[in-house]
């Protein structure tokens, strides 16, 4: 998996995780906004090239679709730590813009779950992408298990629409907390003003 | 429009763009899972 990740699909994946890193270097600067967009783009990229296309690649020796898609799994799992990097300075950054607190937690409670959910979404598939690599012309015959490719497709979706309930939970949470502490000193000012007399 | 609604109406844009993507991820998956079957 460590060599799939570093020998596959190139230096997209790299590009992802270093606008990342930059967006979160700068995320104190003048330059935060824009950074956080860049890294927010090449997030973006970075989904679309991590999701398997649904068409045949198949070569004159060999079906390479399976692994035409394990090699986009190691772009899914840069993609997914990007994400868990980037999270906050590009929450940072919507704050800002929208002239809310400029507070990076919306974004980390909606980008943390969904970063580790990417990030498992592909590690899950270690195993089957391991038996793959160890037999690969035969995968679509009998190299692969069904089976076991059917279940960690179902962990993955698990996981990735759990990440993306929580992220929303969170930011709902998040949203219903700042609600109330806002009509919090609005009672406590009304409690402690004076009466009318009756 | 101004820049600051400009910078708005994109982050808004990809971030809806983004949770699309990893809803769509999962069906990409289970695309595979069907063509691998297919293929038996």
């Amino acid at each position: 998996m460590i060599a799939l990740w570093v020998d596959g699909v190139g230096w997209l994946r790299w590009v992802i995780l270093a606008a990342a890193l930059v967006s979160l270097a700068t995320v104190r600067t003048r330059v935060a906004t824009w950074t956080a967009a860049l890294s927010l783009i090449l997030i973006a990229v970075g989904l679309e090239a991590s999701r398997f296309d649904g068409r045949p690649h198949v070569t004159e020796k060999m079906d390479a679709t399976f692994l035409d898609w394990a090699l986009r799994l190691g772009t899914r799992a840069n993609t997914g730590i990007a994400v868990l990097l980037a999270a906050g300075p590009i929450g940072a950054a919507m704050a800002r813009i929208a002239n809310a607190r400029p507070l990076a937690l919306p974004g980390l409670a909606v980008g943390v779950p969904i970063g580790l959910a990417l990030l498992a979404s592909s590690l899950r598939f270690e195993r089957v992408v391991e038996l793959f690599l160890a037999n690969p012309p035969r995968v679509a015959d009998v190299g692969l298990s069904l089976d076991m490719l059917a279940s960690a497709v179902r962990d993955s979706e698990r996981a990735l629409l759990a990440g993306v309930a929580i992220g929303a939970l969170g930011l709902a949470a998040i949203r219903v907390h700042r609600m109330r502490a806002v009509a919090r000193p609005n009672r406590a000012a009304r409690s402690a003003a004076p009466r009318s007399p009756r | 429009m101004s820049l600051r609604a400009a910078l708005a109406v994109g982050f808004a844009f990809l971030v809806a763009l983004v949770c699309t993507q990893i809803l769509a991820l999962t069906r990409a998956d289970r695309a595979l899972v069907r063509y691998v079957a297919s293929r038996r």
